[in-house]
């Protein structure tokens, strides 16, 4: 009766692995330099197009397309953010001109993409990797692709809190987060952090465009259909949250998959209603506990230092 | 060669419509502080209550069974009645009008709730986001609500009985009625919206946008004057919403996603904020700017073959997208700054005092 | 009130700007040409090329242009002073963009036979403007039958209605002796309406049937793919044998090869024989290695029209792949055919009047045979009512993978015959 939950989680996994690589960035530009940066899913697109245009010249040479995506996709990103949002951040503007400006980048960089893709021919195509399930469980195929994004999730996370912990350049950003003006007082180099946090940001996403790719086929409107997935993974944790967003994305991978393998099964309800599902909890989330479901860094610093204070007495 | 009239008549149509849009959006943004990023959704409930009531009025008002309105026979019923029955048709769009207007009201009421509900005014913005989302997706997929993919088809212009009456039968004269009324309710809706602005009323929208616990503080009800800009802007894009369903004749899911919300954003920041008249000159700006691109393409294919198109319909997404960043960066405000509020004590106290009448702007 | 000059100057600017394009453009041309008076016709075309169907758009246009570019050289060849010309114009794939692309097009130059759009959605957007100002609609692949509509400007000698397809499938599936089928369908008015068809013949026969809707346009379809292989684990824990079991995929493209590589990977998946759409002969899907290797193990088995034994079918797809490089996408044909359909049409009439040509059209058309394979016959609706399909499975022949045929299917007669298995 329940041979449909062990696959649907197999596939829940990966999702939230994918969904983790990609949100990742997002989460770290809201929390270092508080913008909601609605062009991040574009950086997912161009990752999985310089993947694309990389396995033409070298097939199945995914180390060398993931190295090339991080690359490109952080060399945008940091592009984007000096000619951009610097401008508008420096004078200070509101929230909503930031989101604006970010839409209006989303559009400049998908268009682009399509018109160099539209000359290329490459409109919708298939990058050249192979997919070779390596192990099954309850039928359902673990395949080398699936693999390397858990494990490409998981270092991403692991790297990710070590260099927060204790790389001088992770301690930066997180000051910036906390209070920029104090860490610009404090004689940190803002600028070198916020523009590391920009290829990072871009980077990860642009990993993540090319771990989705093999599965997919490439088209210009790649990232922007993940948009909303990815902010509503964001807004799960808490958007400034690091553990939060690993949180969201296991919510989000497992509702959309399987949540809805639930509904489908027991309540009919067709697949192509799968998208309500993260929209009605973006709803449900942002009215009944906006702040989501994770703790911010320094909120979970001084919750453990208000422990040991009470432990040591 | 080419058709002026045509074409000032299918600009000005497009332009009325996406004018009363943006000042819908100004109000509830440039003067009430609400930030409406999911303005698709009112419009396009206000298109889809106008199509689903019409198609069953004009069965009921010529004496006739209900039916499904998604079939081939309804809709060409309905097309039948619009060329040959004026009281029908003009009394289905009449009601259709008032409907959608009081529905486009009712959501603007249920809308406001997350925004007294929620802590930070983005996740309004947020919510009404991803609303116009679940809008689209259950209204494409739900045969019920709305037929489908296909939309509901069949809302012809609701003077097409003109045709026959006069002895040119041209279809210019209904396209020419239809357009004219497009324009006189985008001229009552700018005349409502710089009356509802130049008043103590403005005065408290901008109180409440600029600094709202200020405003809670001297006694003013911030959630109701919320709530009561909301109601407006969203009744008037269901308006638009009425008027655009009977001019394109199909209600279809495609033309009310968050890429169209986007583009009002654009007209609305173009003009610049608080600023009706701005209003207007951005939706101005961008229609021209959309249907001269057009225009300017197929007239160039037409007449020096071998031109290439393509460039110019990816550029004018470029252009467009390229020309809100340089606009945020250097002129954050618009193209026309925000004025005094201009009521009409106001304005009696500076003919008495004989200043000058021009705007003092803010910077 | 004074307004801020920049705003006008700015306004004017545009104004002049825009304006003295149209009207020196139109001032070039009525200058007279002072070689050979030659007569040039204009063809619209009006296809989504910016957006998630602008690969399905491009191909359009420029089997669009490839018939235009065949007409003209024949025209010169024979000395005929007659030439064709394609205007074309993004729709953006929505409602509003198909009504204002036709509009400038009307209003720049008084198009009055169009080529599209690509769906009926699109179709429905323009429907009444085209009927008031008489401009023949030609959409190639638009098969709603929301569009069966009588007495209007919008004729469709393209592609057959969703019920013939429907009809070939289900009887195909029948022959082959199935009894339990999980039908996997893109959630489109076509798709959906082949589906519905499908279903229903195959109900009517006792064959249980299990239909999955999915989105179309999503990066990734495992949840379809693994409800469709529970299903079929079902069927089979129910007692029912594989060879009684099928799987139909109706939707095509990106969307199928990512199904195709997930349920290659699937262990009742690949047990099963797979049926499909005619939109699964694409070459996209045929030189991935993957993805062919899977359809050739589950013998796909799909209704493709017969342009593969035709000769202007056979030739278009070369024309086409010499001239941009690379293969048309599926149902391009149509608009090839549509394109050839209407220059005919104008050089019958004489003119190039929208009243007149919407008489010609199913004139022309009734007596045309081209690059689909099929003989065409437009009902009261300007509908086709004829369809022959091949029915076709994959097989590997040596390193590569093609279609061959093993039956065919008769619209006339409504029946399916098939030469081997």
């Amino acid at each position: 009766m329940l041979n449909w939950l062990l696959g649907s989680i197999v596939r829940s996994i990966f999702e939230s692995g994918i969904f983790l690589m990609v949100s990742i960035g997002l989460t770290l530009t809201l929390a270092v330099v508080k913008l909601p940066n609605f062009a991040h899913a574009e950086f997912i697109t161009i990752g999985a197009y310089t993947t694309l245009i990389v396995t033409q010249f070298l097939p199945n040479n995914l180390p060398f397309a993931l190295i090339a995506s991080f690359l490109i996709s952080g060399l945008i990103a940091i592009v984007v953010h000096q000619l951009a949002y610097k401008p508008l951040i420096k004078r200070r503007s509101s929230l909503y001109i930031l989101v604006l400006a970010s839409f209006a980048v989303a559009q400049f960089l998908r268009y682009t993409v399509f018109i160099l893709a539209s000359i290329g021919g490459m409109l919708s195509a298939h990058p050249l990797i192979n997919v070779v399930p390596v192990l099954y469980i309850a039928g359902q195929a673990l395949t080398n692709i699936y693999l390397l994004t858990l494990l490409l999730a998981i270092l991403s996370a692991v790297f990710l809190s070590l260099f927060f912990k204790f790389t001088l350049t992770g301690k930066s950003m997180r000051a910036i987060s906390s209070n920029q003006v104090l860490a610009q007082l404090s004689g940190i180099n803002t600028e070198r952090a916020i523009n590391v946090m920009w290829i990072l940001a871009g980077g990860l996403a642009g990993v993540g465009g090319s771990m989705l790719s093999p599965y997919v086929t490439v088209t210009p409107a790649l990232g922007f259909n993940l948009l909303l997935e990815i902010f509503a993974v964001v807004i799960f944790g808490g958007l400034t949250s690091f553990i939060g967003t690993i949180l969201g994305s296991l919510i989000m991978g497992f509702a959309e998959n399987s949540l809805m393998d639930f509904l489908n099964i027991y309540f009919s309800v067709p697949y192509t209603y799968t998208p309500l599902i993260p929209f009605s909890l973006i709803i449900i989330v942002l009215l009944i506990k906006p702040t989501g479901f994770g703790l911010s860094y320094s909120v979970s610093r001084a919750l453990k230092q208000r422990l040991i204070r009470t432990q040591s007495r | 060669m080419v058709d002026i009239v045509g074409f000032c008549l299918s600009f000005v149509s497009f332009f009325g419509i996406y004018a009363i849009l943006t000042l819908s959006l100004n109000l509830e943004y440039g003067f009430g502080g609400q930030p409406n990023f999911g303005q698709a959704l009112f419009y396009g409930m206000g298109a889809f209550v106008t199509a689903i009531l019409t198609s069953n009025l004009l069965l009921i008002l010529t004496h006739q069974h209900l039916e499904n309105i998604c079939t081939i026979s309804s809709l060409v019923e309905r097309e039948t009645i619009a060329t040959s029955n004026p009281s029908a048709t003009l009394l289905a769009w009449a009601i259709s009008g008032i409907t959608s207007i009081i529905v486009g009201a009712i959501l603007g009421f249920i809308a406001s709730y997350p925004a007294l509900r929620v802590k930070e005014e983005w996740y309004l913005a947020m919510v009404l986001l991803v609303a116009a989302q679940i809008f689209v997706i259950v209204f494409r997929y739900n045969t019920r609500l709305g037929c489908g993919f296909d939309g509901i088809a069949g809302i012809s212009n609701p003077f097409s009985w003109l045709v026959s009456l006069t002895p040119i039968n041209s279809p210019v004269i209904p396209n020419l009625v239809y357009s004219a009324i497009i324009l006189l309710f985008t001229y009552l809706c700018f005349v409502l919206t710089e009356r509802l602005t130049n008043s103590p009323f403005g005065r408290l929208l901008k109180s409440v946008r600029d600094d709202w616990l200020a405003s809670s503080t001297l006694g003013k009800n911030v959630n109701k004057i919320r709530t009561q800009v909301m109601i407006i802007g969203s009744s008037m894009a269901s308006l638009a919403g009425w008027l655009y369903v009977y001019y394109i004749g199909v209600a279809n899911t495609e033309d009310y996603t968050s890429t169209f919300t986007f583009s009002i954003w654009v007209m609305m920041i173009l003009g610049g904020f608080a600023n009706n008249r701005g209003a207007v000159v951005g939706a101005f700006f961008i229609t021209a700017l959309d249907r001269f691109t057009l225009i300017g393409s197929t007239l160039l294919q037409a007449y020096f073959p071998g031109f290439n198109p393509n460039i110019i319909s990816y550029s004018k997404y470029l252009l467009e997208s390229l020309l809100l960043l340089l606009l945020l960066v250097f002129r954050p405000k618009g193209i026309m700054k925000e004025g005094v509020i201009l009521t009409p004590a106001y304005r009696l106290f500076s003919l008495r005092m004989g200043e000058k009448k021009n705007e003092r702007n803010y910077s | 009130m004074a307004f801020p000059r920049v705003a006008i100057a700015l306004l004017i600017i545009g104004l002049i700007v825009g304006v003295g394009i149209g009207f020196g453009a139109s001032l070039a041309f009525q200058r007279p040409s002072s070689t050979q008076k030659t007569v040039t016709y204009t063809i619209g075309v009006i296809m989504p090329l910016s957006g998630t169907l602008a690969s399905f758009g491009t191909s359009f246009v420029n089997s669009v242009k490839l018939a235009v570019n065949e007409m003209n050289a024949n025209l010169s060849a024979i000395g005929s002073p007659i030439r064709f010309n394609v205007v074309v114009a993004d729709d953006g794939g929505t409602p509003a963009g198909a009504l204002s692309a036709l509009q400038s097009m009307y209003q720049s130059y008084s198009v009055q036979v169009v080529i599209g759009p690509l769906t009926s959605a699109e179709v429905l957007g323009l429907r009444d403007y085209a009927d008031a100002n008489h401009i023949v609609i030609l959409p190639p692949a638009a098969t709603a039958t929301s569009l069966r509509i009588a007495n209007d400007y919008v004729l469709r000698p393209g592609q057959p209605g969703d019920q013939f397809e429907g009809s070939a499938l289900a009887q195909t599936i029948l022959q082959f002796g199935e009894k339990y089928v999980v039908y996997i369908y893109r959630g489109d008015t076509s798709e959906i309406g082949t589906y519905n068809i499908t279903s229903g013949i195959l109900k009517q026969h006792g064959v249980s049937v299990i239909g999955i809707e999915y989105t179309p346009a999503q990066s990734d379809y495992s949840n379809i793919v693994a409800s469709a292989s529970s299903d079929v684990a079902n069927f089979l824990s129910n007692g029912a044998s594989k060879s009684q079991i099928a799987v139909v995929l109706g939707g095509y493209g990106t969307e199928a090869a990512n199904m195709f590589v997930h349920a290659s990977t699937d262990q009742y998946l690949t047990q099963v024989r797979w049926f499909g759409i005619e939109a699964l002969n694409d070459i996209s899907l045929l030189s991935d290695a993957q993805v062919a290797s899977f359809m050739a193990k589950v013998n796909l088995t799909i209704t493709a029209p017969e342009f593969k034994t035709s000769p202007q079918g056979i030739n278009f797809v070369k024309a086409y792949t010499q001239a941009y490089g690379s293969p048309p996408e599926p149902y391009s044909n149509y608009a090839y055919d549509n394109a050839w359909i209407a220059m005919l049409s104008i050089l019958v009439a004489g003119t190039y009047n929208g009243q007149v040509l919407v008489k010609i059209v199913p004139l022309v058309a009734d007596h045309y045979f081209g690059a689909s394979g099929t003989g065409i016959y437009l009902d009261q609706y300007g509908d086709q009512t004829i369809a022959y399909y091949s029915i076709e499975k994959l097989v590997k022949i040596g390193q590569t993978y093609n279609f061959t045929i093993i039956g065919e299917y008769n619209g006339g007669t409504n029946q399916v015959s098939l030469t081997s298995k």
